[in-house]
């Protein structure tokens, strides 16, 4: 152990730069989390970067081909109007895994920050920051989407702000839950006495430790957010066809199982594992960012 | 505690007033009415329709008239029931629905969510961690229909639809509730995780305390607070009904309408919805902060 | 450590006696719905959505007609089997030799279910009741064909003893129409020309205005064959044999259970379980399985309704019409319907369905590549070189989304063309379609009548449901003459011209017509196949 861990390293350790370093660190030893990173790096390339050098056809209709079973002609068999299902996958899994990554982002950057500031600060800027909350739980989600496609028509960046402007909510308020239980607690405490100023106390002493909620709520905004990509297609928004998504595909085949179960077992094979991948990474990472852990070590 | 709910009480109305704006406000804003169709309406019935409904009135009174007697107006679209009792007569349906899916959401969330976290990284912990994720990996317009399937197609055990006999109950709250599980048990392993390695537990543990008093009598209330965070939005959203379930299983529920009337433009029906959905989230958000202090020795209602 | 595992122990047998108590209700053999109904003659069926209204002067949809006939019945009635027109509240009527003034004599036994007779001033409060603006019934055009009525709506009569409909006394109604309608007797069958008994509805609020609360249970009162037990929105609707009925000896069923089942993959599964006796439309990819494994209950009937697009005529570059030709001419509807839409479609080459009461159209549109791109040649387009982007716009809906990526495909590989998909939500897509706000539009029309009529007159320029920026004053003329003329040879000869003009400019492109699959457990009797889809409750009965 103690030849891993070089004297620099340690040195840094003291500083405070330990959290991200030893972090790697750990992540390292975490079979199942490397393996996970390992097995959404290799579906990125996938979905990116195969359709680059094979020719997938995920639009051309072969329409008397449809409902193909997967064999020679069709790796994971054909669809509905007999497109190939293992292109259509692939080209559905860029705009699955950018949507659900990118909106996530979003809505772990505003979640953190507001339900932080919210718990941290609490009083009177608690009360009105929650209540906005409150406001916006209770909107009419599908009239806030017909209005922004009417608005601004149907545009990809758009529809990750729509669903990063609904999934940050919940987290905000597990951040703010987290906030105001750590308030209280003999670290912080000092931290005042010290004289810090509150932005250094909440996004240096606070979040860090609050991440492992943070992060586990995290990896279960991805697949949420897939799945409403779907929705929100259904309202108009969002990716037209012939370009699909996981959550369409997914929805394609629930209904078609008793005629063609490939086409709901393959997509869903694929958004099973990336989900899987996601939270075991997330659980390595929060077990390699968890402060107490490095006491521990 | 009396003074800090009260306080909330006042606030929530202005968040109700909030809500009730803006939805107003969107519902003007959003293309088509209620009287439009396929085949298109006469311009002078479509007038009559709407100034039955009041909707050639000036704005601000339309908006007082939607927002304070909507129990008692028409819906748009059923003209026949009046909004109030069309909520009742859908909301204990959902009610029952939901409970029941919180049931098993929890039922199935906590333990699972415990195990995993007594020996992170170990089988003890992938297999129920595995176990939990399956209600996210089959969203419940697939862990619907496959249910159906496997226990009303083939094994005839239980009807395909509705919701008469007690046993109709049993696929839809499995359903919702396997979803909410995995939110669950994930939640609490990570909160679990974050508590079980501070040095209370440990010295706890260390001065020969069994393991399951140490969870049950310290680690839970710790453990839980994430769960908690989340459970006053979710809770709130499960009693209000599902679309996907209620489609699925033809359940009379309120969670299918809250679609449905805005596709409608049931303007009259959509504004009581929200406002009283927005009571839900008022009620149990106030309840989670409520619980969060229990949780929380520490914390008072001053806070 | 020992702890651990205890509290494991403890964890899992909880699970256990959760997953057995969750496990116990269903266990043993059971009696399903439909055996039930099967013994005691009760129908459970579904008619897809929930019913908006049962007051037949409110509603618009198809879901309610199928109810409201059950519980109220016209002056005429249908046949089961090919939907003739035979008595109903009125035993028999006469004509006037010009057509105009039709005489009705109503039976004595005709009676509400609230223990009055029906009479003759039912049916005149009705239609006054319906043609009252303030009620605002979406269907009241439905009564235009009476003299007046039109006008009485409007409010340019006012006067309600204008309308060409009068009681001579408790047993005798005329009506007196405004131009001679050959399809008359068979428009009583719809809905809007039901009466209502007026008594009752003024007990339950004002009669013209569309809040009124009679039609809940308890409060209704029919005519019809079946009286209304109950009606839970979204659950279920349960109507019960009338035996106050004139015709009750016939009526065979004890009680119909109509269930609104939104999503029709929920409805198979129930009808294959033995909740429903019918799947209303069955899911096409359902179709080859039923086909090969249930023949016995599918049921692939014709049915009165085309599948089109419309083409936004002041937009470029589909203002020309050779581009529209073009594009009508370039896609194989067979291969379609084949492939895509799966359910037996017939072709569509023209706008009204073939042998539409007797008339086929002449004019029919040729599907030929070549010739297509030599028109997209003509109009500036070259192997499709230049064309500007195009949207084809349709409603959420899986099956229009199929349509449109198949068409899309098509005119890609043809006339190496490309047109983009947009899918809107169903009234932000009626709101684009009348402010003609898109290139390409799918669409639906189902005949109001039995009659080429229904399918022309939309696309005179007077027309609100036009929708396509076209028109044509020689077309227009041809449809006006149409609705005047007594001969039906020569009126049908004018519809044919009118097809003629349309298939030269092709405002929209026909695609397929309708046909309705559904399908019906055997042992429902007395059910017959018709393009209407009507099914005269009376008549059916259950025979396992």
């Amino acid at each position: 152990m103690t030849r891993l861990v070089n004297p620099a390293k340690l040195q840094n350790l003291e500083k405070g730069e330990s959290l991200w370093v030893g972090a790697w660190y750990r992540l390292r030893q975490n079979r199942m989390a490397m393996f996970s990173a390992a097995f959404i790096l290799l579906l990125v390339m996938l979905c990116f970067g195969l359709p680059l050098f094979i020719d997938l056809d995920y639009k051309g209709i072969q329409s008397e081909k449809y409902f193909t079973p997967p064999g020679q002609e069709y790796l994971m068999g054909s669809d509905h109007l007999g497109r190939d299902q293992f292109a259509r996958i692939l080209y559905g899994g860029r705009i699955s895994l950018l949507v659900g990554m990118a909106a996530t982002l979003v809505s772990l950057t505003i979640g953190i920050s507001y339900g932080a500031i919210s718990g941290y600060f609490g009083g009177r800027t608690d009360r009105v920051m929650m209540r906005i909350v409150d406001v916006l739980y209770a909107l009419p989600f599908t009239m806030f989407v017909i209005l922004l496609m009417v608005l601004f028509g149907d545009n990809i960046l758009l529809m990750f702000a729509a669903i990063g402007a609904v999934e940050w909510l919940t987290m905000a308020r597990i951040v703010r839950g987290q906030v105001i239980s750590l308030k209280k607690q003999e670290f912080i405490e000092s931290c005042h006495s010290l004289g810090l100023r509150a932005p250094r106390i909440i996004f240096r002493h606070m979040v860090p430790n609050i991440l492992g909620p943070v992060i586990v709520y995290t990896t279960l905004t991805i697949p949420a957010v897939m799945i409403l990509e779907s929705f929100l297609s259904f309202l108009g928004l969002g990716v037209q066809p012939p370009m699909t998504s996981w959550g369409t595909l997914i929805k394609d085949g629930a209904d078609r199982t008793a005629v063609a179960w490939w086409m709901l077992v393959f997509p869903g094979a694929f958004f099973a594992l990336t989900l899987f991948s996601f939270n075991f990474l997330g659980d390595g990472l929060r077990d390699a960012l968890d402060p107490k852990t490095t006491r521990k070590g | 505690m009396l003074k800090f709910i009260f306080r909330r009480a006042l606030e929530s109305v202005g968040v109700l007033l909030c809500v009730s704006l803006i939805t107003f406000y969107l519902s003007k804003a959003i293309p088509g009415g209620p009287f439009d169709q396929e085949k298109k309406v006469p311009e002078a019935v479509k007038k009559q329709l709407e100034a039955y409904f009041g909707m050639d009135e000036p704005d601000w009174k339309r908006y007082l008239t939607y927002t304070f007697q909507f129990p008692s107006l028409p819906s748009t679209k059923f003209p026949n029931r009046r909004v109030g009792e069309m909520i009742a007569s859908k909301f204990p349906v959902s009610l029952e629905l939901g409970a029941y899916a919180l049931i098993v959401a929890l039922a199935l969330g906590i333990p699972s969510g415990i195990l995993a976290s007594l020996k992170p990284n170990t089988a003890l912990d992938y297999v129920p961690s595995s176990l939990s994720m399956v209600g996210i990996c089959l969203p419940t317009f697939v862990m619907g229909p496959l249910l159906v399937i496997i226990f009303a197609v083939q094994l005839r055990w239980l009807n395909a639809t509705g919701w008469e006999n007690p046993s109709d109950k049993i696929l839809p709250s499995l359903t919702l509730g396997f979803y909410y599980a995995a939110y669950v048990a994930r939640l609490t392993r990570g909160g679990m995780l974050e508590v079980l390695n501070q040095d209370f537990i440990r010295t706890a543990l260390s001065k020969g305390a069994s393991m399951v008093s140490v969870i049950f009598k310290h680690a839970l209330r710790g453990g839980l607070l994430p769960v908690v965070s989340f459970l006053g939005p979710a809770a709130a959203g499960l009693i209000a009904g599902s679309f996907v379930v209620e489609t699925v299983f033809a359940i009379p529920g309120m969670g299918q309408e809250f679609v449905k009337a805005v596709s409608n433009r049931d303007i009259t029906f959509i504004t009581g919805l929200v406002l009283f959905y927005a009571s839900l989230i008022i009620f149990f958000n106030l309840l989670v902060d409520i619980a969060q202090v229990f949780l929380n020795p520490k914390l008072s209602f001053k806070d | 450590m020992d702890e651990t595992k205890h509290s494991c122990r403890w964890i899992l047998s909880m699970a256990l006696v959760i997953i057995a108590v969750l496990a116990f209700p269903g266990c043993g053999p059971r009696t399903t719905a439909v055996d039930e109904g099967n013994a005691n003659q009760t129908l459970y069926i579904t008619v897809g959505a929930e019913p908006e209204n049962i007051d037949p002067h409110v509603v618009s949809g198809v879901p309610e007609h199928h109810i409201i006939t059950s519980l109220i019945e016209g002056l005429v009635a249908e046949d089961p089997r090919d939907l003739h027109v035979v008595p109903g509240v009125a035993e028999s009527w006469e004509v006037s030799e010009d057509g105009l003034v039709y005489t009705f004599h109503l039976r004595d036994d005709a009676m509400w279910t609230h223990g009055r007779a029906v009479t003759a001033d039912d049916f005149v409060q009705s239609f006054r009741r319906i043609l009252t603006a303030s009620l605002g019934s979406t269907y009241s055009y439905m009564l235009f064909p009476m003299k007046n009525a039109e006008e009485y709506l409007n409010g340019t009569i006012t006067d309600f003893s204008e309308v060409g409909c009068r009681a001579i006394d408790d047993r005798n109604l005329e009506i007196t129409l405004k131009e001679p309608t050959p399809y008359f007797l068979s428009l009583l069958n719809h809905y809007t020309w039901f009466p209502v008994p007026m008594d009752v509805v003024k007990k339950h609020g004002d009669p013209y205005l569309p809040g009124n609360r009679w039609t809940l249970p308890g409060n209704f009162s029919g005519n019809g064959p079946f009286k209304l037990e109950s009606w839970e929105q979204n659950n279920k609707l349960v109507v019960v044999k009338s035996d106050t009925y004139w015709d009750s000896d016939t009526t065979r069923l004890n009680s119909i259970v109509f269930r609104p089942m939104e999503k029709s993959t929920s409805a198979e599964a129930a009808f294959r379980t033995g909740q429903l006796h019918n799947i209303y439309n069955l899911p096409q990819d359902f179709i080859a399985i039923y086909k090969r494994d249930f023949p016995e209950v599918l049921h692939m009937d014709p049915h009165l309704a085309v599948y089109f697009y419309r083409f936004n005529t002041t937009r470029e570059p589909l203002n020309d019409p050779r581009v529209r030709k073009a594009l009508a001419m370039a896609i194989s509807r067979q291969e379609i319907v084949d492939n895509v839409a799966k359910a037996g479609q017939p072709p569509a080459l023209s706008m009204v369905p073939p042998d539409c009461a007797g008339y086929t159209s002449r004019a029919r549109i040729e599907e030929n590549i070549e010739q297509a791109r030599k028109l997209l040649a003509d109009a500036g387009y070259p192997n499709g070189e230049g064309f500007p982007d195009v949207e084809l716009l349709y409603n959420t809906d899986e099956g229009h989304r199929n349509i449109a990526e198949a068409i899309q495909q098509i005119w890609s590989r043809n006339l190496n063309i490309n047109v983009t998909l947009d899918n809107q939500e169903w009234k932000v897509y009626l709101d684009s379609q009348r402010s003609l706000d898109y290139g390409i539009s799918r669409a639906g029309w189902t005949g109001d009548y039995p009659d080429p009529n229904t399918f022309l007159d939309m696309w005179t320029s007077w027309s609100e449901q036009n929708q396509t920026g076209w028109s044509n004053p020689e077309y227009d003329r041809l449809i006006r003459e149409a609705s005047n003329e007594l001969n039906p040879e020569t009126r049908y000869e004018y519809f044919q011209k009118a097809e003629e003009i349309l298939a030269d400019e092709m405002p929209v492109m026909p695609i397929y017509f309708y046909t309705r699959v559904y399908a019906l457990r055997p042992e429902v009797k007395g059910w017959y196949s018709n393009h209407l889809d009507h099914h005269p409750w009376k008549h059916i009965y259950l025979e396992p």
